[in-house]
C-alpha cells in the first residue's frame, strides 16, 4: 500500500494559526482521529527573530507523542519547523505547537499543518531529510530518500511576508500577516528506487526561505526466497547441507501480510497482499498460459486467430438475414415460412398443403392453374373472353329499356303489367304502336249501339290513327234504348249485351264467347279495316276541297 | 565557512556556464551559491526583469561517477526590495545542506537567457 495522505488530517487557515503572545507563538489545530497504524507530521513556520528556535508540540491523542526531524531558521527571522509522531492506536485529539526564541521579544505568528499519513512504515529510523535557506523566487530543495516508496514532504517560511507562495508540487499555503508566509509541499506520488528527489517552492516577490525536506518511510519490501523450501524442517539440521538453521514460521507470515516485491526481468514491482485476479484482456508476450477448468464464453462476434473451437451441443438459431460466408449450416427440422414476395434464386420451392388464394387479377406467366370448386361470382359487365361461362339457375332480369342485339328473349309465361298511367307499347309484326292504359275505345262507326253507358272518358282516345285526324268531332255515343237486343260490332257480329251495364275489353271477349287475344285481334282487324275507310272518305274530301280551292 | 568566487564578476554570454566538479571535505555539511543581483550601487548587474539566470548543484556521493540534484533555482533580474526590511537584495541564492559522505564531489551549472553582467560564489560550512 502506498503511503498516502489521509483525509482524517485537519486543515490549517490559509490566514496561519500560530498567534502570539510577544514572546512564545502558539496554535491548536481542529479535533481529527488519526487511524491507528498512521503517521502525524507537524509542518511549520513563524516569523522570529533570527535566533534559535524552540519548538513544542503537545497532543490530547492517546499514545502519541512527536520527534524533530528538521528545524531551519534564516538570518531575517524565518523558522521553519518538522516533526513526527506515531499513532498506535487510533483516538480523537488535537494537536497543540508553541514555539519561542529563548524568551526574546519579537516572536511573532506562523502558521504550522497536521497532516495524517497512512501506508507508512512503523518505523522512520534512518528517513532521510535536508534543510537549508534561500532567496530564490523559485527553488528546488532536495532529500536523497534511503528507500523505495518513500514520501517526501516539505515546508518552508518566507520571512518576507508579502507573498502568497506557490509549488508545483501539490502544497497549502499560509500567510500571516505581512510577517511571514510559507508553505508545506508533498510529492502527488510517492518515490521510486532511492535517490534525490525535489520539493519546489516558489514566491514573486523577493523571498527569504527557510526550508525543509523530509523523506517518510515505506514499509520494508522483502523478496521471499526461501518460501520454495519447506517450512518446517528439523530445527537442528539442513537437509544435505549440515548446516544449522531456523526458518522462522513467524517471520515468514509477516512476509506475506506486507507488500511484496516481485523482481521481472529489468524491472521492480511492489504487489500489496491480496488476490491476484488476471486481466483476460491481457496476454504475456512470449509466454504460454495454463487455465483451470472451466467455461469459455467466446463472442460470437470475434474469432479466436488461427484456433479451433469446439462448442458443445446445443442450439444455434441462426438469423435468416446473415450467411456464413463459405459455410455450410445445418438447420435443425421445422417449418420454412417462405415469403411470397421473395424468390430463392435458382433454387425449388415445396409448398406444404393449404389453401391457395390466387389473385384473380394476376396470371402466373406459362402456369396452369387449378381452382378448387367453388362459386364463380362473374361480374356482369365483365366478359371472360373466348371462354365460355355456366351460370347456374337463377333469376335473369333484364331491363325492359334494354334489347339484346341479334339476340331473341324468350319470356316465361306470366303477367305483363303496364305501367300504371304511361303508355304500353305492343310490338305487331312490321308494325309499332303505343297505346296508353286504360279503356279501349272502338270506332263508332262500326259500333252500332252498346248496351249501356261506356266510362271510357272522351279524352283518353288511345288509338293513334285517330290522333292524326285534323278537326275531328267527338262523337258523342248515346246510351242505347233499352233493351236491345242483340248489337252489332262491326264484323265482330252481333253480342248479347245486358242492359245498363259497363264492359270492359275482357268481358266483352268472354260474352263473344271468344279467348281475349282472337277477340283483340279480330277488334284490331275491324280498326284497321275502319282506318282504311276512313282513309279514303279523308283523301277523297282533301281532294274536294283543293279542287275547289282551285276553281276560287 | 569558505567562500569562493566561482565566476568572476563579468558579462557573461547566454548560455550554460559550469563549474566543478570538487571533491566536497568530508567535514562541509553546507553548501551556499550566491548570484549577484541589480541594485541601485551597480545597475549595469543583472538589470533586466526580462532575463533569467538558473542555477543548478548536483552532488556525488561515488566520486564522481553518478550525480544527483541538488538544488536548484530560476529568478528574474532586477531590483528587488524586501518588503519588511526596505532593502535591496543583494544576491539571489540557495542554501543546502550536503548529505554526509567520504567521496563527495560537487558540480554545478549557470544558465543565462541573455548577456548578463553578474557574479557567483559558492560558500561551503
Amino acid at each position: 500500500m502506498a503511503i498516502a495522505r489521509d483525509a482524517s488530517s485537519p486543515t490549517t487557515s490559509t490566514a496561519g494559526n500560530l498567534s502570539s503572545n510577544g514572546t512564545t507563538s502558539s496554535g491548536t489545530s481542529a479535533s481529527f482521529t488519526p487511524p491507528s497504524g498512521s503517521w502525524i507530521t507537524i509542518t511549520a513556520f513563524v516569523d522570529s527573530t533570527g535566533g534559535a528556535l524552540t519548538w513544542s508540540p503537545t497532543t490530547t491523542l492517546t499514545g502519541v507523542s512527536f520527534t524533530q526531524i528538521a528545524n531551519q531558521v534564516n538570518a531575517s527571522g524565518g523558522g521553519a519547523v518538522a516533526l513526527r509522531g506515531f499513532v498506535s492506536s487510533s483516538s480523537t485529539g488535537t494537536v497543540s505547537l508553541s514555539v519561542n526564541n529563548g524568551g526574546a521579544s519579537g516572536q511573532l505568528v506562523g502558521a504550522f499543518w497536521v497532516d495524517v499519513w497512512t501506508g507508512a512504515a512503523t518505523s522512520q529510523t534512518g528517513a532521510a531529510s535536508n534543510s537549508g535557506t534561500s532567496a530564490s523566487s523559485n527553488f528546488n530543495g532536495t532529500v536523497t530518500t534511503t528507500a523505495t516508496g518513500s514520501q517526501v514532504v516539505g515546508v518552508a517560511c518566507d520571512d518576507d511576508g508579502s507573498n502568497t507562495p506557490s509549488s508545483t508540487d501539490t502544497f497549502d499555503e499560509a500567510n500571516a500577516g505581512s510577517h511571514a508566509d510559507g508553505l508545506r509541499v508533498y510529492k502527488a506520488s510517492n518515490s521510486g528506487a532511492p535517490g534525490s528527489v525535489n520539493v519546489n517552492f516558489q514566491a514573486t516577490t523577493a523571498p527569504i526561505w527557510s526550508w525543509i525536506a523530509f523523506e517518510l518511510l515505506a514499509p520494508t519490501t522483502t523478496t521471499p526466497t526461501g518460501w520454495a523450501r519447506p517450512l518446517a524442517t528439523h530445527p537442528g539440521r539442513s537437509p544435505g547441507l549440515g548446516a544449522r538453521f531456523y526458518q522462522s514460521p513467524k517471520a515468514l507470515n509477516a512476509a506475506v501480510s506486507s507488500n511484496v516485491a516481485v523482481a521481472l526481468t529489468g524491472q521492480s514491482a511492489t504487489f500489496t497482499a491480496g488476490t491476484l485476479t488476471p486481466n483476460t484482456d491481457i496476454a504475456l508476450t512470449g509466454q504460454s498460459s495454463t487455465g483451470t477448468a472451466g467455461t469459455l464464453l467466446p463472442s460470437l462476434a470475434k474469432a479466436l486467430s488461427g484456433q479451433t473451437g469446439t462448442f458443445t451441443a446445443g442450439t444455434v438459431t441462426p438469423a435468416s438475414a446473415v450467411a456464413l460466408t463459405g459455410q455450410t449450416g445445418t438447420l435443425s427440422p421445422g417449418t420454412l415460412t417462405a415469403s411470397l414476395a421473395i424468390a430463392l434464386s435458382g433454387q425449388s420451392a415445396t409448398g406444404s398443403t393449404g389453401v391457395l388464394t390466387p389473385n384473380i387479377a394476376l396470371a402466373l406467366n406459362g402456369q396452369t392453374a387449378t381452382f378448387t370448386a367453388g362459386l364463380l361470382a362473374p361480374s356482369t359487365n365483365a366478359a371472360l373472353s373466348g371462354q365460355s361461362g355456366t351460370f347456374t339457375a337463377g333469376l335473369l332480369t333484364p331491363s325492359t329499356d334494354t334489347a339484346l342485339s341479334g339476340i331473341s328473349a324468350l319470356f316465361s309465361a306470366g303477367t305483363v303489367t303496364p305501367s300504371a298511367g304511361g303508355d304500353v307499347v305492343v310490338a305487331l309484326t312490321g308494325v309499332t304502336a303505343t297505346f296508353t292504359a286504360g279503356v279501349l275505345i272502338p270506332s263508332g262507326a262500326d259500333i252500332t249501339a252498346l248496351p249501356g253507358p261506356l266510362d271510357w272518358p272522351p279524352d283518353r282516345i288511345a288509338d293513334t290513327a285517330f290522333r292524326r285526324k285534323k278537326k275531328r268531332r267527338q262523337r258523342e255515343i248515346e246510351p242505347p234504348a233499352q233493351p236491345v237486343d242483340p248489337i252489332r260490332v262491326g264484323a265482330i257480329g252481333a253480342i248479347p249485351i245486358p242492359p245498363a251495364k259497363t264492359y270492359d275489353f275482357r268481358s266483352l271477349a268472354e260474352l263473344s264467347g271468344k279467348s281475349v287475344e282472337a277477340f283483340r285481334a279480330e277488334i284490331d282487324q275491324e280498326i284497321a279495316r275502319l282506318l282504311a275507310e276512313q282513309q279514303e272518305r279523308d283523301d277523297e274530301e282533301a281532294l274536294t276541297l283543293i279542287l275547289a280551292a282551285l276553281d276560287d | 565557512m569558505t567562500t569562493v568566487s566561482v565566476l568572476p564578476t563579468a558579462t557573461y554570454p547566454a548560455g550554460i556556464h559550469n563549474f566543478g566538479p570538487i571533491a566536497v571535505p568530508t567535514a562541509i555539511v553546507s553548501i551556499e551559491i550566491d548570484i549577484a543581483r541589480c541594485t541601485t550601487a551597480d545597475l549595469t548587474i543583472w538589470p533586466n526583469a526580462g532575463d533569467t539566470i538558473a542555477m543548478d548543484m548536483e552532488l556525488s556521493m561515488d566520486g564522481g561517477v553518478t550525480y544527483s540534484s541538488l538544488a536548484s533555482s530560476l529568478d528574474r533580474g532586477g531590483i528587488e526590495v524586501r518588503t519588511k526590511t526596505g532593502q535591496e537584495v543583494p544576491t539571489t541564492f540557495v542554501q543546502t545542506g550536503l548529505a554526509a559522505g567520504t567521496n563527495r564531489m560537487l558540480k554545478g551549472s549557470i544558465t543565462l537567457s541573455a548577456a548578463i553582467k553578474t557574479s557567483a560564489t559558492v560558500t561551503v560550512s
